[in-house]
């Protein structure tokens, strides 16, 4: 294959071991610290929630380079599964989010079909098509979603006879998805499929002659990235107890592709950074509406031209300085 | 419902005409996707830029249809030529991922920005020909569509005679087909693609200003129509510009007649549909040999 395509950067394996623990342990005491502070645990909610789409988004753009965009329509999905199984079928909530993840995670494997077996930009084109259509039939399929005006009286979570309450309840919800979705993708991006995904991304034809059925491989990715949207949505609609079509149109997709150039294609460290800045920064400029649109597109100009690597490739770039290793250079395709 | 031929006929016929402006859209993407190797997601918001630098002109500037259609054109490609120029020009050697993020990094800019200038509500243009519709047998044609059909069509062949009768035409398709080969005997590519930019988003731009004439402007007409203009290029055959031609008729026609078979709510869901059924069975399109090489 073609060279590892990103430079293994950042502190040794007892260092990040270190380092997560640290971090885990600090996001469990903040609302323990934090608890009258509603606003605070808001924002990170919305930010462990914003974490867990752009982790999936990765996983299928950055990794396999499946140019998707249907993040934010299957994460309706997720939302809206989870919506009729809980407040019309009366399932309870955890059944409720895994059959979500799963079925969110059937439905990308089957958008990924087409798009397996073409290179890059049609993807585009599918996934665009399909995330139109689902806004369109949202809207639409009055007796499954509540129409334009949307679903109402979503019950909020019961896990194990425990009643979600108040914000903290959720904090640590959104925290154990976020982690896991984290974990998840940090699990697929080192396992075998997750290098061979990246290898894939580089060149599919060089990893094809190789062996590697690419067809499946990016199938698999694209399911993994759904299922973790399809969690996303349906821990979103038992937060919010109210989904519409608005919350899941291209305005979103937009503010997740931002994201992705900002934190780099291909890092989670950079992903991760990109959510937090992200979410606080959305949070100030919502009331500004459209001119938040418009900052994202300068931003994602921005970063393409001056650092088309992202945060992620910058902090690899600096840390390679730090330890003074060089970098090993991409392999440039010729063509 | 009542099966009725001349309703069907109707909708043919009004196919064809929007068919027209979907076919300009998808010469654009192509001609565009051909020389720099980019899917434009920003097609769609050029179109509608254009259409209301038309609009605007035509209130505020005393040159009455021809010259507010010149102004639009002129400034519509003028953008798209700065736009290549400032933000794309590096970016080519780079992931296409990355330069189709930035296209609808674009397209969010353009349509906000329209968004905060000319306002949310869709506005009509004033009426410069004769709209009292006229019947052909059971067909009802609007003598104000057929100028415009005209125009788009007048503007396909222009456009194609410039790309094959031209110097600068045929420097541009050698730059699709290869850069370093166009490169060898003495093209300046930079420039082709640049000016395939340019022109690109003037195709565009006169599918606009079709668009708002048959119908009326709105903000949201960039998406739809870039989106149609898409499915015309796929449905003809990427970076063909006869094929894709064809395609947006095909397109139009069918669309409209579904709305008269199925229900008008569901008319873009048609062609979304379209465009996933077409690239599961015959990616390569209707009208292009498969396999063959890319050429415009």
């Amino acid at each position: 294959m073609s060279g590892s395509s990103e430079v293994r950067a950042g502190p040794g394996p007892r260092a990040r071991m270190l380092l997560h623990v640290g971090l885990i342990a600090a996001l469990l005491l903040v609302p323990v610290l934090f608890h009258e502070h509603l606003f605070l645990l808001r924002l990170f909610v919305q930010m462990f929630l914003g974490a867990t789409v752009l982790m999936g988004f990765l996983v299928i753009l950055g990794f396999s380079k499946q140019f998707s965009l249907a993040q934010v329509a299957i994460y309706g999905i997720g939302a809206y599964i989870a919506a009729n199984l809980t407040a019309t079928l009366g399932v309870s909530f955890v059944p409720a989010m895994l059959i979500s993840g799963l079925v969110a995670g059937l439905v990308g494997a089957l958008i990924a079909i087409p798009g397996a077996r073409f290179v890059g930009p049609w993807l585009a084109l599918v996934t665009f098509a399909f995330a139109e259509i689902v806004r369109i039939l949202m809207a639409r399929l009055k007796p499954l979603t509540g129409g334009a005006v949307g679903f109402r009286n979503i019950p909020r979570p019961e896990i194990f006879g425990y009643r979600f309450t108040g914000e903290a309840d959720y904090y640590y919800l959104f925290l154990a998805m976020a982690l896991l979705a984290y974990f998840v993708t940090l699990r697929f991006r080192n396992s075998p499929q997750g290098r061979i995904a990246l290898a894939i991304g580089d060149n599919p034809d060089i990893a094809a002659s190789l062996g590697v059925n690419v067809f499946r491989h990016r199938i698999f990715a694209f399911f993994i990235g759904s299922m973790l949207a399809g969690f996303a949505g349906a821990a979103f609609a038992a937060y919010a107890t109210y989904i519409s079509p608005e919350s899941f149109g291209l305005a979103h997709t937009i503010h997740y592709l931002t994201m992705l150039v900002v934190g780099g294609l291909e890092s989670i460290p950079g992903a991760l950074l990109a959510v937090i800045f992200f979410t606080f920064s959305h949070n100030q400029l919502m009331a500004l509406h459209p001119w938040d649109l418009i900052l994202d597109g300068f931003i994602i100009l921005l970063f393409m031209n001056v650092m088309p690597r992202g945060l992620g490739g910058l902090a690899s770039d600096l840390w390679h300085r730090r330890s003074g290793k060089r970098p090993e250079i991409k392999a440039e395709a010729a063509s | 419902m009542e099966f009725d031929p001349g309703l069907l006929a109707n909708q043919v016929v009004w196919g064809v005409m929007v068919g027209i402006s979907y076919s300009l859209l998808a010469m654009s993407f192509s001609l565009i996707f051909a020389t720099s190797n980019t899917i434009n997601f920003a097609i769609g918001e050029f179109a509608m830029l254009a259409a209301y630098l038309c609009f605007t002109a035509l209130s505020k500037l005393p040159v009455g249809f021809v010259g507010a259609a010149l102004v639009s054109m002129v400034g519509i490609a003028g953008f798209a030529m700065l736009l290549e120029r400032i933000a794309f020009r590096r970016l080519y050697d780079l992931d296409p991922i990355l330069i189709l993020i930035g296209t609808i990094g674009v397209s969010s800019i353009v349509k906000n920005l329209v968004l905060i200038i000319w306002g949310p509500y869709s506005m009509s243009f004033p009426r410069y020909f004769p709209v009292e519709p006229v019947m052909l047998g059971p067909v009802l044609i609007i003598p104000q569509n057929v100028v415009v059909v005209s125009v788009g069509l007048v503007a396909m062949i222009c456009f194609h005679l410039f790309m094959t009768r031209t110097r600068l035409g045929t420097a541009m398709r050698a730059t699709a087909q290869n850069i370093r080969g166009a490169t060898l005997v003495g093209i300046n590519p930079r420039l082709c693609v640049n000016l395939s930019w340019g022109l690109g988003a003037m195709m565009a731009g006169i599918a606009g200003v079709m668009i708002a004439f048959t119908y009326n402007i709105s903000v949201d007409m960039g998406g739809a129509s870039g989106l149609k203009g898409f499915t015309s290029a796929i449905l003809g055959g990427f970076g063909n510009l006869p094929a894709s031609m064809a395609g947006g008729v095909v397109l139009g026609i069918v669309e409209n007649a579904s709305a008269e078979v199925f229900s008008h709510e569901y008319k873009d869901v048609v062609a979304f549909t379209v465009i996933v059924l077409i690239l599961l069975f015959k990616p390569s399109g209707l009208f292009a040999r498969s396999g063959g090489a890319r050429r415009i």
